[in-house]
């Protein structure tokens, strides 16, 4: 069906209230905007809201959506049977906002949800707060002004989109929301669905572009590329047996004076790869062999540090999806998780799986002659030391030192240093601390973003190492060096970027 | 050619630490077991990235 246009817009009135706590309110709105026919992400939205006790919902009853606007410009209004080219959006509340409109709380609003005309596909640009059980995940996301009949508000969250599987697809819905976000979190221009449509047309395919039949990963990477990303791609294990093996060393570890072994070879099994871009907020998208999705959270079990749930956006059905197991996935368009883009910024040329090879590197070398008492000695010699593997914003990593418990002759040793942009940051992790809750980190090294991987051993990219007790750092023109004793080494907090 | 101005005087500001010497050296880098597991950690990486430069061709989205 289509809208018929005094249909969609019943009246001129710019807004309209909704008491989702009178039973069957929330229902007849899906109905309403679905169509009748279903919508699975928006049903997903309403599971969200409800779950974090919404009680209003402010409909804006003629918003002008850029996004749609270009898609209508580019597709729908084209079409004989004609689309109204307004929206609607809803606004949460988990409280009552009066009829009037008059008072718009920010600490009750979660979110909001654009509409578009279209039954059966309506979720259209979307912000609603995680649900609850994402509480302490580590999470892409970002915050957005919105303003809403004269009132300042702001939600927290990684944005959602769903396809309307003729113009956009799974994969134009995924890019964009990696697009959106980068463009929310890391200062990229924004890019609206046309765009980002019109950006992956090309290349040789079967079938036709527009409506869309799909996209292959190459257009993908060509329209990620066009839209001012440099993705990655990178394979991922498909079976729990070739995920054990990619995360096996590669040789027998020496052990050196103390029991201390050196660090484990690089793991590249399925949660190691997509947690190193979640913690860089750098959400990674991952395909199937016929559906794309992007990773937006995840979090280590509370006893067992090893056991990591996932999260996903899945445009088709819906947003923060918790992912059970991804090697017994119950639906087939998720088997298998096959291969990871990786939405790396232009900036950073060097991808989060060589600096963690460098970085435990230089761990190792640092190791066999770290003394007993040192922490990352102590972690390494009880088997509890691992890495954790971002890239920051080297601005946004120095003004995060004071509240880290950093040393403060280490804080300057740092801050006194000339950086690049963007840092990849090693860091070495207690994982007996991580499983308790407590400052984790015991050592790091900083590997400049737009270090040669062609150097050997990547040692014109390190900018600083911190061990315990010795922490150094490198000049980038004259090359430098100034090292710092430390007298009493201690436990630090991360600096990975969002929320810690 | 005419004298090039003067620098206005500059204040260094007070470096951490102390002057040190080569960090590779001081940990031993060179170390051909510590090269041999590192060089198979980037030949890893590289043979990942290739799978999935085969894994998805012919791969159609939607």
């Amino acid at each position: 069906m289509t809208w018929p246009f005094l249909a969609w817009s019943p009246d001129d009135s710019a807004g309209a209230v909704y008491d989702v706590t009178v039973p069957g309110t929330w229902d007849e709105l899906v109905e309403f905007y679905a169509g009748g026919a279903g919508s699975r992400p928006l049903e997903r939205i309403v599971e969200i809201a409800r779950g974090h006790g919404v009680r209003s919902v402010v409909v804006e009853q003629r918003y002008l959506d850029p996004d749609w606007r270009s898609e209508h410009g580019a597709f729908h209004g084209r079409l004989f049977r004609r689309h109204p080219s307004v929206c609607h959006r809803w606004h949460l509340f988990t409280d009552d906002v009066p009829a009037d409109l008059s008072e718009l709380r920010p600490e009750a609003y979660r979110g909001y949800v654009v509409l578009r005309p279209l039954p059966s596909t309506p979720v259209g640009r979307t912000m609603i707060a995680p649900p609850a059980g994402l509480e302490g995940a580590i999470r892409c996301e970002a915050t957005e002004r919105v303003s809403l009949f004269g009132t300042p508000l702001w939600i927290t969250a990684m944005p959602f989109l769903s396809q309307d599987a003729e113009y956009l697809r799974c994969a134009h819905a995924t890019l964009w929301m990696v697009l959106r976000h980068a463009h929310l979190a890391h200062g990229l221009p924004r890019r609206l669905t046309a765009e980002v449509h019109d950006a992956a047309l090309g290349g040789v395919i079967v079938g036709r572009q527009v409506p869309s039949e799909g996209l292959s990963v190459q257009q993908m990477l060509s329209g990620a590329t066009r839209l001012g990303l440099s993705p990655g791609l990178m394979h991922l294990p498909a079976t729990p047996e070739e995920d054990a093996a990619a995360d096996a060393v590669a040789e027998p570890a020496d052990v050196v004076p103390g029991g201390r072994a050196d660090p484990q070879a690089g793991r590249l099994s399925l949660r190691a790869v997509l947690c190193r871009y979640v913690n860089s907020q750098l959400p990674p998208l991952v395909i199937s062999s016929s559906h794309a999705w992007v990773v937006v959270a995840y979090r280590r079990g509370p006893g067992d540090d090893r056991s990591v749930t996932l999260w996903r956006h899945d445009d088709a059905r819906g947003p923060y999806l918790e992912v059970d197991d991804p090697f017994a996935e119950p639906e087939e368009a998720h088997r298998p998780w096959q291969t990871a883009i990786l939405p790396l910024l232009p900036a950073i040329y060097v991808t989060a799986e060589r600096a963690e090879a460098a970085g435990r590197l230089w761990f190792a070398g640092y190791l066999r002659g770290a003394e007993d008492d040192e922490p990352v000695a102590r972690a390494a010699a009880a088997g509890e030391l691992t890495f954790r593997t971002f890239v920051v914003r080297s601005d946004e990593y120095l003004e995060g030192l004071w509240a880290r418990g950093v040393d403060p002759a280490l804080a300057d040793l740092y801050r006194l240093a000339a950086l690049p942009e963007h840092l990849w940051v090693v860091e070495a992790v207690d994982r007996a601390a991580r499983r308790e809750g407590r400052p984790d980190v015991v050592g790091e090294a900083l590997v400049d973003a737009t270090a040669s991987t062609h150097h050997e051993p990547l040692q014109e990219g390190l900018v600083a190492l911190h061990g315990g007790r010795l922490a150094h750092r490198i000049g980038p023109d004259h090359g430098t060096r100034r090292e710092l004793l430390l007298t009493d080494p201690g436990h630090y907090r991360t600096g990975r970027p969002g929320r810690r | 050619m005419a004298d090039a101005p003067a620098r206005p005087a500059r204040q260094r500001i007070v470096e951490p630490g102390e002057p040190a010497g080569d960090l590779a050296t001081r940990l031993h880098l060179d170390d051909p077991a510590l090269q041999r597991r590192y060089r198979a950690d980037l030949d890893r990486v590289r043979d990942a990235e290739l799978r999935a430069e085969i894994d998805t061709e012919g791969v159609r989205l939607h």
